[in-house]
């Protein structure tokens, strides 16, 4: 520190370090003189004390110094100057050193010294102490022994057989052994405690056994026992036993009644209880109604009592139980004993009632299935049976519904059949109109031809008779030969002449009459004719014919004849003038009679005008000639022809006075018929009527009823079924009809198989439209209008067929035009898509022709 | 009513002395109809008097007989049917070397047709027989020609689209404008015979016996003795198809159902 005060500032820092520095050393001077014992070392650290006080005064000086600003040397003056003092108190110091070192030396001898003294005395005492230490020990385990010996002795006694009494110690000892001893007799006390506590709980083990296995033997019966009574029954023989019972009875709630009733299902050894009783009745009723078991220990002698081979004994106690389930008595047990029930006895009884209510509801339940089970089966039987019927009489509908389908079937074959007769029939009857219209256009023209034919025959006729005329003048004149220059042959010659030009005139004019018939050319007037005048005429003018060929000729006129008809008297003369000639022609010997008289009704049927006039007169011209064969009597009438060639030859005549004589008659409203027998002779007869207003105007309707006629004749029914025609007839080659006619549009962007399908069907006669692809077909179906039958391509560009089937469909009036798609083969799925979009039937490309028009005519069909 | 089960029972006898056909354990209520039936047709007023006609008038017999076999039928009928035939039975009988199958009471022949189509589809073609029986002469002569009413190949298009077909129906058939022809390649696995279910017995061994809508025209007798007929013509495992409305009587035991909603049974 002092070799550092050079530095005036660093001794102007460490100042107040010096200052504390001097108070420190002051505190331990004053410390070390109030340690300091002795006078002399007292004086010396006073006089160390006051040495150092001088010092800290100058250095204290110093440091003022030093803090004012001093100079250097200015100090180091003071510091000169002090420097005695400062000596001074080193020499104090080692003053006091040197006092205080010899004060120690004193010390140290003084310490040793007592050291020694110690040593000896502490000797001396362990010596003593081993001696009585040796002594207590020989008599503490002399005592000990005894004492143990004693303990062992008790605890041997012990019987570990039997710890219910354990001896006890001697607990006067003293000391730790008495301590033991009390622990130890109050261990044999809790063990004997806990023996008693262990004999106790075997015991009530050993019952608790007894009541467990006894209740397993019963409760075995619970699910053993099918039946309520069964289980009541044997129930009270195995419990009663058990319980040293002598007498018990089951008694069970029947609620069947209407109030419960408690029915006895079960006993032992019992004889005439009661056999059931209702709640609250008895005490055995309030056990019902309290819900509790009830034990009588004292019984009544007049109570029942319990019967054996010797005699009756009253029992001793009786318990009577209830059953419970889910806080309801369902059932009541009563046991009877002689000689009481051990508490085990009834803890069993409750212990076994207690699950069997549980039981009886089981059985009870078992048997509610099994009686459902019985009912179940019994209507499942009874189902079966309905379920059979109920089969028989769908098939029954089933076979119903087929031979209805059969019937319809059936109906529909006749259907068709009478369809197709009909269409037949309206064939036919067509046939028959154009044939009718035929028939009546020919016979317009027959008409026609004739009325030519008859016209020009008249014609012919006036052409040839002028000729003729003079043929037939000139021979007669000839045969006159008034100037006589004839030779005998040359006048026969004339004669022939004249008679040939005469036969030929008669036919002309038989020729020409009957042309003017055919030709409607003759006139007729109806007029007076006096029938008495006209038949003496008559048989005027044949009455030298009969003369001549000497035959009878009569004429007579019966009373009944109206004296005057009106008709055409010259035809009327003319038709019986043709009939007499051919009578007295065709008769060689006999007779010809003329019969006039009133025709009946019944002799106008087959005349035109029947109906139409009042009076009706019938000619009858008889005569006993050849006759004519029946076969021949339709033909007479016909012009130009007679029986047969060689009668003309020998009868001569034209051929055509019948035929004349009919036709007239037709004309005056009449008919003219014969009949004749071969060999017999012949009558030939006119009927004509009184027709005072002249001819009626007729329907023509002559052609229609012919018709009609036909047609009747051809729609003759057929046999209704015919047999169906053979497989091999029904095959008809190359007929196309169902595909005539029909539209079908063609979609498909394919233009050669459009142009392959488009000549086929047109080869079918189908109207053939194409399209492109989908929309196009759509396009041109709504173009086409009426459409039949649409082929329908599937991959087409713009709409494809799918989509486009889907609209077609979509129109409502198209829901049952038949479309056929078009598929490609390879495409799985194709079919079912086009079915779903609502195409009818589907075809697989490359298709055949023939598979494609088969499906076609399927569903044009 | 006593007395029209006595005259029906003596015209049974009569048409079964007359001509073998035996209608006795028929269904009375089906034959009581159509003979009702019948007699109105003949313009007669007792069963009696139509059992005389049926001696003395061999038309009326042959008519009565005609009347007495229902021949409804069709291709693919019941579609379904067909189906479960298809992907359940056929893929079973796959393995065999050879099919017999057997249409008992074949009808007009559609079904058995429309099985020889499947069994085609199948490729089994080459291995399978049918046989198709009915005791009806004429109607088993139809169904050898293979000819079928034009107008009724729309339903059947259906009928075997709704069964699963598998190609194109019309590759089937030919068609003119009145009738469509079966192609001859279907019928060269169908041998058509006349068999009477009634009183004929077991002619072969089948592994699928199909009698579809016969059974509801028999009694329960009836039905039994053709059960017994099919038990002892089916072999281990064969099936046996019935009509919709028909049940195999579990009480003879040898089948066991196999698609009990097809009718489609299997021997135990």
């Amino acid at each position: 520190m002092i070799t550092e005060y050079g530095d005036a500032e660093g001794a102007n820092i460490q100042a107040p370090q010096a200052a504390g520095d001097q108070l420190g050393i002051s505190q331990r001077l004053v410390e070390l003189e109030t340690t300091l014992n002795r006078n002399k070392s007292k004086v010396l650290v006073a006089q160390v004390q006051e040495a150092y006080q001088e010092y800290a005064l100058m250095e204290s000086d110093i440091y003022n110094q030093m803090a004012t600003g001093t100079s250097r040397d200015d100090i180091r003056a003071i510091y000169q100057g002090k420097m005695l003092i400062r000596n001074q108190l080193f020499e104090k110091i080692d003053e006091f050193k040197e006092y205080q070192e010899t004060l120690m030396g004193e010390a140290m001898k003084e310490a040793t010294g007592t050291y020694d003294n110690l040593v000896m005395g502490l000797i001396g005492l362990v010596v003593l102490a081993i001696v009585l230490i040796t002594g207590v020990m020989l008599w503490v385990i002399r005592d000990t022994v005894g004492t143990v010996n004693s303990f062992t002795e008790s605890i041997k006694k012990v019987d570990y057989d039997d710890l219910s009494s354990i001896p006890r110690m001697d607990e006067d000892v003293k000391g730790e052994f008495g301590e033991i001893a009390r622990a130890y007799n109050s261990m044999a006390v809790s063990i004997e405690e806990l023996t008693e506590k262990e004999k106790k709980y075997n015991e009530e083990m050993q019952e608790q056994n007894w009541i467990q296995s006894n209740s397993v033997e019963v409760v075995k019966l619970y699910s053993r026992e099918v039946t309520v009574s069964s289980l009541a029954e044997n129930f009270m023989k195995k419990l009663t036993p058990i319980m040293d019972g002598n007498l018990g009875a089951f008694y069970l709630k029947d609620e069947s009644t209407g109030k419960p009733y408690f029915k006895k299902v079960g006993s032992y050894a019992d004889e005439a209880g009661r056999d059931g009783f209702v709640a609250g009745e008895g005490m055995i009723g309030q056990c019902v109604e309290e819900k509790r078991t009830v034990v009588m220990n004292d019984i009544p002698a007049n109570y029942k009592t319990i019967s054996t081979g010797l005699g009756n004994v009253p029992p001793k106690s009786i318990v009577m139980a209830p059953v419970m389930l889910k806080d309801e008595v369902v059932a009541v047990v009563e046991v009877a004993s002689l000689s009481g029930f051990a508490p085990a006895s009834l803890k069993l009884l409750e212990n076994v009632l207690e699950t069997l209510g549980i039981g009886l509801a089981n059985i009870i339940g078992r048997m509610e299935v099994e009686r459902l089970l019985l009912e179940s089966q019994a209507q499942t039987e009874e189902l079966q049976a309905q379920s059979e019927e109920l089969q028989s009489q769908s098939e029954e509908l089933q076979s119903q519904s087929e031979e209805l389908q059969m019937q319809t079937e059936e109906l529909r074959m006749m259907n068709e059949q009478l369809e197709e007769r009909t269409h037949d029939a309206e064939l036919k009857s067509e046939e028959l109109q154009a044939a009718k219209e035929d028939l009546e256009q020919k016979a317009r023209e027959l008409e026609q031809s004739s009325s030519y034919k008859s016209e020009f025959l008249a014609n012919m006729s006036h052409e040839l008779r002028t000729p003729l005329n003079s043929i037939l003048l000139l021979s007669e004149m000839l045969l006159d030969d008034e100037e006589h220059g004839l030779s005998e042959e040359q006048k026969e010659f004339s004669k022939v002449i004249h008679s040939s030009g005469q036969d030929l005139l008669n036919l002309i004019n038989d020729i020409l009459d009957l042309s003017k018939v055919e030709a409607g050319k003759l006139e007729v007037s109806f007029e007076e004719v006096f029938l008495d005048e006209f038949t003496e005429r008559i048989e005027r003018q044949f009455a030298q014919v009969a003369k001549n060929k000497n035959i009878d000729f009569t004429v007579e006129k019966s009373d009944d004849v109206t004296p005057i008809i009106y008709t055409d008297e010259q035809r009327l003369q003319q038709i019986l003038k043709n009939l007499l000639s051919n009578a007295f022609k065709f008769t060689e010997k006999g007779s010809v009679s003329v019969k006039i008289e009133k025709a009946s009704e019944k002799e106008t049927l087959g005349c035109p005008l029947k109906g139409q006039s009042d009076a009706w007169v019938k000619f009858s011209v008889r005569d006993s000639g050849i006759g004519i064969p029946k076969d021949k009597q339709r033909m007479i009438f016909e012009a130009f022809q007679q029986v047969d060639g060689a009668i003309m030859r020998k009868y001569g005549g034209t051929g055509l006075g019948l035929s004349i004589s009919r036709e007239f008659a037709l004309l005056l409203g009449g008919i003219c018929k014969v009949e004749s027998k071969e060999g017999v002779g012949s009558t030939f007869t006119v009927i004509i009527p009184n027709l005072p207003d002249g001819y009626p105007a007729i329907v023509d309707m002559e052609v229609n009823d012919q018709v009609a006629a036909a047609i009747e004749q051809t729609a003759e029914p057929k046999p209704l079924l015919p047999e169906p025609p053979q497989a091999e007839e029904e095959i008809i080659v190359g007929n196309t009809t169902v595909l005539t006619g029909k539209t079908v549009v063609i979609a498909d962007d394919d233009h050669r198989n459009i142009f392959t399908l488009k000549n086929v069907l047109q080869k079918e006669g189908m109207n053939v439209v194409t399209a492109d692809n989908g929309a196009d077909c759509l396009e041109k179906m709504k173009e086409t209008g009426q459409v039949d039958i649409v082929l329908m391509d599937i991959m087409m560009p713009v709409m494809d067929g799918y989509e486009a089937i889907r609209q077609i469909r979509s129109n409502e009036g198209n829901k049952e035009l038949p479309i056929i798609a078009l598929t490609a083969k390879a495409m799985k799925g194709d079919r079912e898509k086009c079915l779903d979009a609502g195409a009818n039937d589907y075809i697989s490309k490359p298709m055949k022709l023939d598979q494609l028009l088969s499906a076609m005519r399927v569903w044009l069909s | 009513m006593k007395n029209e089960e006595l005259e029906l029972e003596l015209l049974l006898l009569a048409i079964y002395r007359l001509s073998g056909y035996d209608f006795r354990n028929y269904m009375r209520s089906s034959i009581l109809r159509r003979t009702t039936a019948r007699m109105h047709a003949e313009k007669l007023h007792t069963i009696t008097s139509l059992t005389e006609k049926i001696i003395h008038n061999e038309r009326v017999l042959d008519d009565i007989l005609k009347d007495f076999s229902i021949n409804v039928t069709e291709m693919f009928r019941d579609p379904t049917f067909f189906k479960a035939l298809r992907e359940e039975v056929i893929p079973l009988l796959k393995e065999l070397p050879e099919i017999r199958i057997w249409h008992a009471g074949c009808s007009t022949g559609e079904e058995a047709y429309s099985m020889a189509i499947l069994i085609e589809e199948e490729g089994l073609a080459d291995r399978t027989k049918i046989y198709a029986t009915d005791m009806n002469e004429v109607v088993l002569a139809k169904a050898e020609s293979g000819i079928m009413p034009l107008h009724k190949m729309q339903a059947y298009t259906k009928n075997y689209i709704m069964a699963g077909g598998n190609k194109s129906f019309s590759e089937y058939y030919e068609a003119d404008s009145e009738v469509a022809r079966l192609k001859p390649s279907l019928k060269k696995n169908i041998v058509f015979a006349q068999h009477n279910l009634v009183t004929d017995g077991s002619f072969n061994e089948f592994h699928l016996i199909i009698c579809r809508n016969v059974l509801i025209y028999f009694n329960l007798d009836l039905q039994k003795q053709v059960f017994q007929l099919f038990d002892e013509s089916l072999s281990n495992g064969g099936f046996l198809g019935l009509g919709t409305k028909e049940t195999a009587r579990p009480e003879l035991g040898f089948l066991e159902a196999f698609n009990s909603r097809e009718k489609l049974y299997r021997k135990k």
